[in-house]
């Protein structure tokens, strides 16, 4: 393999021996248009570079050449110094193109010295902080360039934007702005709005004039205050994309503050707003110098500046992949040595700007060196919002959990981001007001560890959101909204044990039953005449009912019911009637089943006897209540605890429906006092049967006087 | 969509002619039809797959999986050597949130039939990443449907699908019922909310549309007055406050609910009835509850003596003070080099730190707008995806205003609240574009002046206050149904139409309301409009008085509006060129409107600026002031009383009859200036009061800063006049003289 490697290598750097000699060409630089971007119907692309030369800029002699060797016009040389240029040319159809740089001193032939900068506005995403109107679709197809173009909705719509600070625009700018619409459903009229900072509107249209303020039209925007309607001609072609442009030399005012682009009829697809053409991006795939095998080149971007806590920096990304002929490689960016062919990194404020890269074949080196130029911008605060979603806080012993984060970028540029958890780290780009979610797994934790899922930028830490490991015994834990968070705004994660615990009963006078969940009033008192009756001496006592506030119900179902368990002193027999709050909302069951288990876990450390109780099956759908039925009965199994299945008992009376009936065609969730004594009647069997298991097994009871 | 409809199933895609708008959302895959392994007609769908591990295609059109009970499709991989695939389905609701099934296995070479169950009460579609569970309105409101697959390696080949069909529920809704009802309390105050909630087996296709569907509850009163209320539909959301504000969770599922005030003790009954397409369906007892003694005074209501006042039902006074809290934040700034921004977004979070504060320092009122950036209901879903477009509400801002109008009761704030502002129906605002009525988002009007004549539009608005009526309603912390802010800045403002659209809302909302809340409109300029303060649909008259010459403003603005014989406010006032000047206008504000016989204090608009210097301190003093005056039957006029001081800038301005008055007086330079002067001063003056009868006289001096007492005077009224002396002062001093 590395024999064939060997022998391109040298078919490569022949040929472009020759080519050298042939043309007296020392460097040729190969680059292609980005991907995304819409090769065949923008005229324009820039190749942004670093001189390979030690020659200044302004000296060097460049053409551009696409695959077929038909060389392309190049419109503007930009210096942007002495080592770093800009080449604006006009592509072929071509993606793929060389440059080659001589170094003659004569300087690079332009065609078009005043080609005006281009200033993007709408292209997949808005300036962050505009304000939008109107209907904004972002698809994916029809799309001229980046990820997507905007529509509204069939028939009439219209989007606008007003820009977050208002652009300096002059009158020999324009605006450009690609549209699409269908052969089969053409607008009537296609108008696009400028607003200047006067607030003095300029209509521009095409087709008919249907979109206006005055009574007697077709009107769309009644309330326009008087604006001044251009007719730019007939509608442009269907069916492909079509490049519209409108001079800004009627308009007086030099600042632009709002762009709304409209439809009447039809439907409309719109892509790549901008003032002024705004050029394709090409990049250096291939960096060559004649006689030599081995040439180290890199690219790089470097964001605007930004601030965090004080500290000032800008997000350097460089990457040696447009070296030729190297296999190895070695960034030194103040002082400290990085290897690596790509990498991106923070240059704070006061770093030493030098980037040094060597590149290495086979023995071969050859080191190429730039220094970064400084921003001129203001920095501004880096802008992300991380939420942790809602996520499931009960675990069986230890399991793993993982909770996704939201992370939304703010900010009017793209920013790497990772985002580290215990165990690994995840790599987000996300675009300016984009979100991404991120899982983030734990695992091998114990209960008090405070873990931590945090948004890092190049290893500087933006934020972090911590989650605690707890227990059903873990105090101080409170709802917050949608999240059980502790005094230290942790969020909780309760861990409880997947087996009963070994509570054992001991001897007592009295039994002493803690009554929690959703039941019918009077219940405690019914069930205590009956046990009276049966003389078996009791004491019962009742959690009470949650208050839910604005919080998630089953967290707080689980707070109220382990908060008091935890405060009393311990008890005999613990009955767990689930609560009809959470099962009402329709909880998933899987997440329910966790929280009850939990509940019942904490009831296993202090009571000797745990009865769990189906819910009651309330009409007219007690399909409802069926999974949880189901799932209170699996822990009942698993964990070894007396069940009462209250949901079969009802179901079991052809008559159940009539229990529940407040009137007729109104249906409550628990049985109506006539419907009580059926339930209590098979809970009480159920006590009396645990009595006699202890019994059986010597332990002393409550039976008494 | 492919409708084909065979017994008791109806095949949705059958792909027979195209992809029914099948979509592609993995780059490695392709769509096609294909006369291959068609399980319905001759085509089926098929996938191409190159080289991925999942594929996934989708449907991104509206559902309506109503009265059907399972939806199955099949599935086929012809590839017989391939492991086990998993296969989920997805589909989003008209809020995108996603719900999710569990994982299906399918084999390469074996025919798969997958069948979902998409009945209301299925488990198989389970929330990711938020908190709403699957109810009959997701299902109604499928806004995409998709399948993905997971294959175990990376994969090139297809897969086909063909055959995706409804079928439809064995019970179909025909005889509707509640359930899971809850009527918490069986005993609660008067004037407290007696709230009953339920969830209805039938789900209109437009909750709100009354006409479609409508709960009524008929509240018996002891005494046998009959009260109708409307339920409403509702849903749940959970708050909290993160980075970037509040962020609500929609939670668990839908449901409705009836609220009711009862304003006598003893016992109530009352029965619900349902109505179904205009028809009575069902009337069924409800229950009943008593109503017992409290010490609130119930709803705010024009006093019956003195109906340029407001008092409780219970007959106690009610002297509104408060500021304006129209959203929880305002990016407007009144001068330049504004000091700070306000925190954004804190939505009722905002309130509760603002109506705290209020409450500690003696404020009562406050004024709330339902605007489309904070608690409107009817709004474009383009503008965010809760708002659900004309005659369908946001029940997102209802629960904000839900939680508002509870911490408003908890604190002791009554809310004049704004239902429509000025901006959704003009221009400078830009709301009108993102406005539903508007015909470029689907509605009726061609432009905004319409909304007051086309019949539809009033029908709709009707509509919404038949929504606003049987949610808020209740509240007796809502003191005024404000129509509409700033009325006369709509676009082609035109008299005679805004004066007719008053004749129709007004006794509309007279009409639903149980509970006679007051109601009104507002205007902006000063000048506009007497046709329209005249009429008696306006039953306050609202306006604003921005203006650094604040005591002459306030004079000119009651003495305009005074011979119309209507209660009158000032909604609106605050300017300054810096921070200093703006306090002293509020200041002003507050203290000149209180020594006039306006209905209430003027309301300053600055609230942010109120909360980030912590300036209630202000209305402490003020509330401490006038704690325990009772301004009705007291015939008050404006004071004629002067002052006499070295300083030319003092004022006097008052409110008296022959036996008591209520004097400000002030240094005109700070507040009663075109140019304001910002630094304190200190006075001392003479006042000449008269037209009080002869007699004996206390007079007490008010430190309108701290709300204390800083001397008093007893002295003899003997002559018309009397002049009496004023120690030395800053900048202002409050004056009580009442004979003894």
């Amino acid at each position: 393999m590395s024999k064939i490697k060997n022998m391109l290598f040298v078919y490569i750097a022949l040929s472009s021996s020759l080519l050298f000699a042939q043309e007296s060409w020392r460097y040729a630089a190969d680059f292609a248009i980005g991907e995304s971007e819409p090769l065949g119907h923008v005229n324009l692309a820039s190749l942004k570079f670093i001189n390979p030369s030690k020659e200044r800029t302004q000296n060097l002699n460049i053409i551009i050449k696409d695959t077929k060797g038909e060389a392309c016009q190049i419109k503007k040389f930009k210096q942007v110094n002495n080592r770093e240029a800009e080449i604006l040319f006009t592509p072929s159809s071509d993606r793929f193109y060389t440059a080659y740089i001589k170094e003659s001193g004569t300087g690079t032939t332009q065609t078009d010295e005043n080609l005006r900068d281009g200033k993007m506005l709408i292209e997949d995403f808005v300036p962050v902080d505009s304000t939008k109107t109107g209907q904004w679709n972002w698809v994916t197809v029809p799309r001229m360039s980046g990820s997507f173009s905007i529509t509204g909705k069939e028939g009439t719509s219209f989007q606008r934007v007003l820009l977050p600070s208002p652009e300096k625009i002059e009158k020999s700018d324009k605006l450009v702005v690609y549209l699409y619409y269908m052969e089969e459903k053409p607008p009537e009229e296609i108008m696009v709005e400028l607003t200047t900072i006067r607030d003095k509107i300029y209509l521009y249209s095409w087709g008919q004039d249907l979109i206006s303020a005055d009574k007697g039209k077709k009107i769309l925007l009644g309330t326009l205050p008087e604006a001044k309607k251009i007719s730019m001609g007939s509608l442009p072609e269907s069916g492909r994309w079509i490049k519209m442009e409108i001079p800004f030399t009627g308009i007086k005012e030099n600042m632009l503050s709002a762009v709304g682009l409209y439809h009447y009829g039809g439907r409309v697809w719109w892509d790549r707003v901008s003032i002024n053409e705004v050029p394709m991006t090409a990049s250096i795939t291939t960096m060559r110098e004649r006689d030599k095998k081995v040439k180290s080149y890199f690219n790089y971007s470097a964001s605007s500046p930004l601030k965090l806590d004080g500290k000032v920096f800008q997000v350097l990304k460089v990457d040696a992949s447009p070296s030729s002929g190297a296999e190895a490689f070695s960034f030194t960016v103040s002082g400290k040595k990085y290897a690596g062919r790509t990498m991106e990194l923070l240059l704070m404020q006061g770093d030493d700007r030098k980037i040094s890269l060597e590149a290495e074949c086979q023995g071969i080196r050859d080191t190429m060196e730039y220094e970064i130029p400084r921003s001129r911008e203001n920095p501004e605060d880096i802008k992300m919002v991380t939420k942790v979603l809602p996520y499931q806080p009960f675990v069986r012993d230890r399991e793993p959990f993982t909770v996704i984060l939201s992370v939304t970028n703010l900010n009017n540029e793209t920013v790497p981001l990772s985002v580290k958890g215990r165990d690994a780290e995840e790599k987000v780009y996300p675009q300016p007001g984009e979100t991404k979610h991120v899982y983030v797994n734990f695992s091998n934790y114990k209960s008090g560890d405070i873990m931590e899922a945090g948004i890092y930028i190049c290893g500087l830490k933006l934020c972090g959101k911590t989650f605690r490991a707890g227990s059903t015994e873990t105090s101080n834990i409170s709802m917050d909204g949608p999240f059980m968070t502790d005094e230290k705004g942790n969020f909780m994660v309760i861990d409880f044990p997947g087996e009963k615990g070994k509570k054992t009963s001991t001897p007592v006078d009295s039994l002493n039953i803690t009554l929690a969940g959703s039941y019918p009033d009077g219940t405690g008192e019914i069930l205590q005449k009956i046990l009276n009756k049966e003389g078996i001496k009791s004491v019962i006592s009742e959690t009470g009912k949650p208050e839910y506030g604005y919080n998630q119900m089953l967290f707080s179902e689980y707070l109220h019911i382990v908060g008091k368990l935890n405060l009393s002193e311990n008890g005999d027999i613990f009955i767990l009637f689930p609560y009809t709050g959470s099962i009402e909302e329709k909880t998933p069951p899987a997440e329910w089943q966790k929280a009850v288990e939990a509940i019942i876990s904490a009831g296993e450390k202090q009571f000797s006897k745990i009865i769990i109780c189906s819910p009651f099956p309330a009409p007219p759908f007690p399909e409802l209540y069926t999974p949880y039925k189901t799932v209170t009965e699996e822990i009942a199994c698993k964990r070894s605890d007396n069940f009462l299945d209250v949901y079969s008992i009802y179901l079991s009376n052809p008559d159940w429906r009539k229990l529940f009936i407040r009137t007729e065609g109104i249906y409550k969730n628990l049985p109506e006092e006539k419907g009580v004594p059926l339930f209590i009647k098979e809970l009480v069997n159920l006590l009396n049967s645990i009595f006699v298991k202890q019994y059986q097994n010597g332990t002393a009871l409550g039976k008494g006087k | 969509m492919f409708f084909c409809t065979r017994g008791m199933t109806q095949i949705i895609f059958d792909f027979e002619n195209s992809l029914d708008n099948w979509q592609n959302r993995e780059a490695s895959q392709q769509l096609s039809l294909s006369k291959e392994y068609a399980v319905s007609g001759s085509a089926s769908l098929k996938v191409s797959v190159n080289n991925s591990e999942t594929a996934w295609i989708a449907y991104p059109g509206k559902i309506d999986f109503n009265n059907f009970q399972f939806f199955k499709f099949n599935i086929y991989m012809p590839d017989s050597g391939l492991s086990e695939i998993s296969l989920k389905c997805y589909v989003k609701d008209n809020e995108w949130h996603w719900f999710e099934t569990g994982l299906f296995r399918i084999k390469g070479g074996v025919k798969k039939e997958v069948g979902i169950d998409i009945s209301n009460t299925s488990f198989a579609w389970k929330p990711l990443n938020h908190l709403k569970n699957w109810d009959g309105y997701a299902a109604r409101n499928i806004s995409e449907f998709g399948i993905m697959l997971f294959f175990q390696d990376k994969y090139t080949g297809s897969f086909y699908v063909d055959a995706f069909e409804l079928i439809k529920a064995r019970f179909p809704d025909d005889k509707i019922c509640l359930y899971n009802f809850e009527a918490p309390q069986d005993r609660v105050k008067t004037f407290e909310k007696f709230e009953v909630s339920f969830k209805s087996s039938y789900r209109p296709e437009n909750p709100f549309d009354p006409q479609e569907f409508r709960i009524t509850g008929s509240f018996v009163s002891p005494s046998g007055k009959t009260f109708e209320v409307p339920a409403f539909y509702y849903h749940k959301y959970l708050r909290r406050l993160e980075d970037d504000g509040e962020n609500l969770f929609p939670y668990g599922i839908e449901g409705w609910k009836i609220r009711f005030t009862p304003q006598e003790m003893g016992r109530y009954t009352y029965t619900i009835q349902i109505y179904r397409d205009g028809n009575k369906v069902s009337d069924m007892e409800g229950g009943t509850f008593l109503a017992e003694m409290s010490g609130d005074g119930g709803f705010v209501r024009w006093d019956k003596k003195d109906p340029l006042y407001m008092s409780f039902q219970n007959g106690a006074f009610f002297y509104p003070i408060g500021h304006t809290l129209r959203s929880p934040d305002d990016k407007r700034v009144p001068y330049y080099r504004w000091e700070f921004t306000p925190p954004k977004n804190m939505g009722t979070f905002a309130y509760d730190g603002y109506f705290k504060k209020m409450h500690e320092n003696g404020e009562n009122y406050a004024r709330i707008w339902m605007s489309a950036w904070w608690q409107a209901i009817e709004w474009n879903p383009f503008y965010a995806p809760h708002y659900k477009g004309l005659g369908r509400y946001s029940v997102e801002n209802a629960w904000r205003l839900d939680y508002v109008l509870e911490a408003a009761a908890r604190y002791g704030i009554y809310v004049d609240l704004t239902l429509i502002n000025h901006g959704q129906f003009s221009r400078p605002d830009t709301e009108w574009l993102d406005n539903p009525y508007s015909i470029i988002n689907g509605g009726m009007l061609n432009t905004a002046d319409e909304f007051f004549t086309n019949q539809l539009a009033i029908d709709y608005f009707k509509r919404r206050l038949d929504y606003i009526v049987s949610r808020w309603a209740y509240s007796k912390n809502i003191v005024l149904w404000e129509l509409w802010n700033e009325i006369d800045l709509t676009i082609n403002y035109n008299t005679q139409n805004i004066k007719k659209w008053h004749e129709t809302i007004h006794p509309y909302l007279r009409g639903i309301d149980p509970y006679d809340h007051l109601i009104t409109s507002h205007y902006c300029r000063i000048e506009a409009d007497p046709v329209i303060w005249a009429i008696p649909q306006i039953e306050m008259i609202e306006g604003n008085s921005y203006n650094a010459e604040m005591v002459e403003s306030v004079l000119t603005f009651f003495t305009k509006r005074k011979p119309f014989g209507k209660p009158v406010f000032i909604n609106e006032y605050g300017v300054g060129a810096n921070r200093r000047i703006l306090e002293n206008n509020l200041h002003a504000g507050i203290w000149a409107s209180s020594m006039t016989p306006l209905t209430g204090v003027a309301l300053f608009w600055y609230w942010p600026f109120i909360d980030y210097f912590d300036l209630y301190f202000h209305y402490k003093a003020l509330s401490e002031f006038w704690k325990g005056e009772d301004r009705r039957g007291k015939n008050y006029q404006l004071t004629a009383a002067s002052v006499e001081s070295e300083s030319k800038d003092m004022g006097i301005t008052g409110i008296q009859n022959n036996f008591e008055g209520f004097f400000w007086i002030y240094a005109g330079k700070l507040f009663n200036d075109k140019r304001p002067q910002e630094t304190p001063v200190k006075r001392t003056c003479t006042i000449k009061i008269g037209n009080f009868e002869p007699g004996n006289y206390e007079l007490e001096a008010w430190n309108t800063y701290k709300g204390e007492i800083v001397f008093k005077k007893d002295f003899v009224m003997e002559g018309e006049t009397e002049e009496v002396p004023i120690p030395e002062f800053l900048n202002d001093i409050a004056l009580k003289i009442k004979r003894k």
